[in-house]
C-alpha cells in the first residue's frame, strides 16, 4: 500500500500486474460506490447487489492483463459488472425477489409530508423500472442513474449508437406506459363507482 | 404539431439536449394536448425520480471481504508453476506404476500359476465348443446324403410305381368333377 492514492488507474493496474496485489485495494476503494450501486439499480436489492459487486471486483482482478488503456477503467469494470448482473437476472427468472425500501435518509429540507411523497415516488419508478426487460432496464440505468454518455455506454455494452439510443427510447417509453397504468389501476380503486 | 413529432422531441429533451425553441414546441403542443401533457409530466417526473434516486453506502467490509476472496482463491488457482508441478507429478507417477507392473505385477502374477490356470480354462471351454460345432456340421452332412440316398432309390427302383399312382390320383379327380358337374346340370 505503499502507493499514494493519487496514482492512476492504469499505474496501480500494472503494480498488480507486477503481483502487488495489494494495490488492487486502491482501485476498489475508488470504484465500489459506482460498481455497488449500478448493481443495486439494476438487481433491486442489497444482497444481490453484494454478490454481484463481490463477483465483478474478483472477475476484474483476474482479467485485469486483459484491461485495454484505450477506455476508462470505470468503463471497463461497469462493462463486466452490467454483464454479471445480466446473467443473474436471466438466471433468476421466474423467481420473486424483493425489491428493497429505499435507504434515504433525505437531506433534511423537505416537509415529512414531501418526504413522504418523494419516498413513494421513488418506490413507484424503482418498480416500474425492475419490471422492465433486463436489456431495457441496463439502458435506462446507465443513462439516467449513472449519468454514463452515448459513447460510454456504447463502449461499455458494445452496441452500436442507434441500438443505444433505440434501446433508450423504448425503455422510456415501456417506463411511461408502465407507470401510466399503476396511475390508472390505482385510480380506479381509490374512487369505487366511477 | 403531430403528437408524434413531440414524442422525439421529449426523447430529445430527456437526452438533454433540447433548443429552447424546441422546448417551447413542446410546452405549446400540451397546452392543447392533455394526453400529451400526461405522458410528459409522468415520463418527465420519472426519469428525474432516476436521476435522483441516491446512491447507497457500500456495506461494511466490502473491499476486506473482496480482498479475501481473491487471496482465497489464489491459493487455489492454477498458475502455470502449479499445473507444470501437476504434469511433473502426474508423469513421475505414471513412470513408478509402470514399474510396479513391470516388475512386480507381471512376475508375480507369472509365478503365482494363475497365468496357467487361466490358459487351461480357455483350451477346455474352446474345446467344448468346437466340438459342438463339428458335431453339428457331422451329424448335418449325415442326415442330408441318407436324404439324397432316399430320393434315388425312390426314383430308380419306383419309379413306375409313384408314375402309376400320381396318375391314378389324376384320373380319380376328374372322375368326380365330371360326376358333379353331371348332378349340377340335372
Amino acid at each position: 500500500m505503499a502507493m499514494s492514492l493519487s496514482a492512476s488507474d492504469l499505474e496501480i493496474i500494472n503494480q498488480c500486474l507486477k503481483g502487488d496485489m495489494g494495490q488492487f485495494e486502491v482501485l476498489i476503494e475508488r470504484y465500489k460506490k459506482l460498481i455497488f450501486n449500478t448493481a443495486y439499480r439494476m438487481m433491486g436489492n442489497k444482497e444481490e447487489a453484494e454478490d454481484v459487486s463481490q463477483e465483478a471486483f474478483i472477475r476484474i482482478y483476474n482479467s485485469l492483463s486483459k484491461y485495454n488503456p484505450e477506455f476508462k477503467f470505470a468503463t471497463w469494470a461497469l462493462r463486466i459488472t452490467t454483464n454479471l448482473c445480466l446473467d443473474h437476472l436471466r438466471k433468476r427468472k421466474g423467481e420473486t425477489v424483493p425489491i428493497d425500501e429505499q435507504y434515504d435518509l433525505g437531506d433534511g429540507k423537505l416537509t415529512p409530508e414531501e418526504e413522504y411523497i418523494r419516498k413513494e415516488k421513488q418506490k413507484l419508478v424503482q418498480n416500474a423500472i425492475s419490471k422492465l426487460p433486463d436489456k431495457y432496464k441496463e439502458f435506462l440505468i446507465m443513462f439516467h442513474h449513472r449519468n454514463l454518455s452515448y459513447q460510454e455506454i456504447m463502449d461499455i455494452t458494445g452496441e452500436s449508437l442507434t441500438i443505444v439510443k433505440n434501446r433508450l427510447y423504448r425503455a422510456r417509453q415501456m417506463l411511461k406506459e408502465s407507470l401510466m397504468n399503476t396511475e390508472r389501476e390505482s385510480e380506479k380503486y381509490a374512487m369505487p363507482g366511477n | 404539431m403531430q403528437c408524434r413529432e413531440i414524442d422525439a422531441l421529449v426523447m430529445k429533451y430527456l437526452d438533454g439536449n433540447i433548443s429552447e425553441i424546441e422546448m417551447e414546441l413542446i410546452k405549446k403542443h400540451n397546452e392543447n394536448c392533455a394526453s400529451c401533457a400526461e405522458e410528459f409530466a409522468v415520463l418527465s417526473d420519472a426519469i428525474y425520480t432516476l436521476e435522483e434516486l441516491p446512491d447507497i453506502e457500500v456495506p461494511e467490509g466490502f473491499t476486506a471481504r473482496v480482498m479475501s476472496s481473491i487471496k482465497e482463491q489464489k491459493r487455489f488457482a492454477l498458475t502455470p508453476q502449479i499445473v507444470l508441478l501437476w504434469i511433473i507429478g502426474l508423469a513421475g507417477l505414471a513412470v513408478f506404476m509402470i514399474n510396479v507392473v513391470m516388475f512386480a505385477v507381471i512376475p508375480a502374477i507369472k509365478s503365482s500359476g494363475i497365468l496357467i490356470a487361466a490358459y487351461n480354462i480357455m483350451v477346455y471351454s474352446g474345446t467344448i465348443i468346437s466340438n459342438a460345432i463339428k458335431d453339428f456340421f457331422v451329424f448335418g452332412s449325415l442326415a442330408l446324403s441318407k436324404l439324397l440316398i432316399f430320393r434315388t432309390i425312390l426314383l430308380s427302383e419306383y419309379l413306375v410305381f409313384v408314375v402309376a399312382s400320381i396318375g391314378v390320383f389324376i384320373a380319380a379327380n376328374m372322375l368326380i368333377v365330371r360326376t358333379l358337374k353331371l348332378q349340377q346340370k340335372l
